[in-house]
């Protein structure tokens, strides 16, 4: 085949990757205005809202959320950009190794996350407490958690059920291409 | 023209070439190569803003297209493949360590094709290299181990290919 027989059009090329840099900017700079305003609005809303008939429970309640969707916020843009910055200009043992460590199902992950889910359950359950008032105490606190900790177990099954479909056939077929660069 | 767009499209025209011999080596399929050959300047694009000049351009250029080829082939895997001109003179000795008189030009077209695409996918993506005349040195930057490991992956294929031509069973 002659070299000249591609038809690749440089320059449309070339407009589109530049369309995509400015929506990948875009986007990265609204996700970042909707994470700030966010907070500032609970913050305004459960925590410094003057309010008389805001409790000091529903303050703490409200700290707690807008504390926990800081740390998902935050986990979610630093995977958001590790994806998004895939290096192939480095060499091939190192973008397998990459690749294996960002497809890969980890309990990190879990521990990373966990600050948030703690945050998110403690919010709830302060919140919660306050309005069971005619049940004992304790009970007001495992009613809460009987409801939780379902959920959140039903969602960490969700996402390792994705994990499992989407990333672990790339995790697996990247660890055996470096195998078998490495020889091990 | 902004500096990025000049810089990408100065690279592209330099290294069109280079381009578009390692699409060829490894499409799946004659219509494929063209998708891996996009897929390459996009990611030559994304890559452009982290080039420190550390590595050659064309050590650069040849990761982007090895490290590109070998994610599409992750996308469609066990369907990469080493295609090769089988009527080119010199590829016997380039693909095979010596001008074996028991492997016969016939045989060479019959079976050269067929032995490059049963090869393992690092093991076509190396050989890649080895068709674009790269120094061990070279594919060392490019692939990310040890010159004297290159060298001993390089003759264990080359030896495993000339023991199938000639008909024989590879360990």
């Amino acid at each position: 085949m002659a070299e000249s027989d591609h038809n690749i059009d440089l320059d449309s090329l070339v407009t589109r990757l530049k369309g995509e840099d400015s929506r990948n900017l875009r986007m990265m700079r609204n996700m970042k205005w909707l994470f700030y305003s966010m907070i500032v609005v609970y913050t305004l809303l459960l925590i410094v809202n003057p309010d008389r008939e805001l409790q000091l429970h529903h303050r703490i309640s409200g700290l707690c959320y807008v504390l926990g969707f800081t740390v998902f916020a935050v986990l979610f843009r630093k995977y958001y950009i590790d994806y998004k910055s895939i290096d192939y200009s480095v060499s091939s043992v190192e973008m397998l190794s990459k690749a294996v460590k960002r497809h890969r199902f980890t309990f990190v992950y879990f521990l990373y996350a966990l600050p948030a889910l703690l945050l998110v359950d403690a919010g709830i359950t302060i919140s919660e407490y306050n309005s069971l008032v005619s049940v004992e105490p304790m009970n007001r606190i495992l009613m809460v958690q009987a409801f939780l900790i379902p959920v959140f177990a039903i969602s960490g099954l969700i996402g390792y059920m994705i994990w499992r479909k989407r990333q672990k056939p790339l995790h697996d077929q990247a660890q055996q291409l470096l195998n078998e660069l490495t020889g091990s | 023209m902004d500096r990025k767009e000049e810089k990408f499209k100065q690279i592209v025209a330099d290294n069109k070439a280079r381009i578009t011999r390692i699409s060829r080596y490894y499409a799946p399929s004659a219509e494929d190569w063209q998708d891996i050959f996009q897929e390459i300047l996009i990611n030559i694009w994304k890559s452009l803003e982290s080039f420190r000049g550390e590595s050659s351009v064309d050590t650069w250029v040849y990761r982007i297209a090895v490290n590109t080829s070998l994610s599409f082939a992750g996308q469609h895997y066990r369907r990469m493949k080493l295609n090769v001109d089988i009527n080119d003179p010199d590829i016997l000795s380039r693909l095979v360590d010596d001008s074996d008189e028991d492997i016969s030009r016939e045989k060479v077209s019959q079976d050269l094709q067929i032995q490059l695409n049963q090869l393992g996918v690092i093991d076509k993506a190396i050989m890649g290299l080895v068709l674009d005349d790269l120094s061990s040195r070279e594919i060392s930057e490019i692939i990310g181990i040890t010159e004297p490991n290159v060298r001993v992956k390089i003759h264990r294929i080359k030896e495993s290919l000339r023991v199938r031509m000639k008909g024989g069973q590879d360990e």
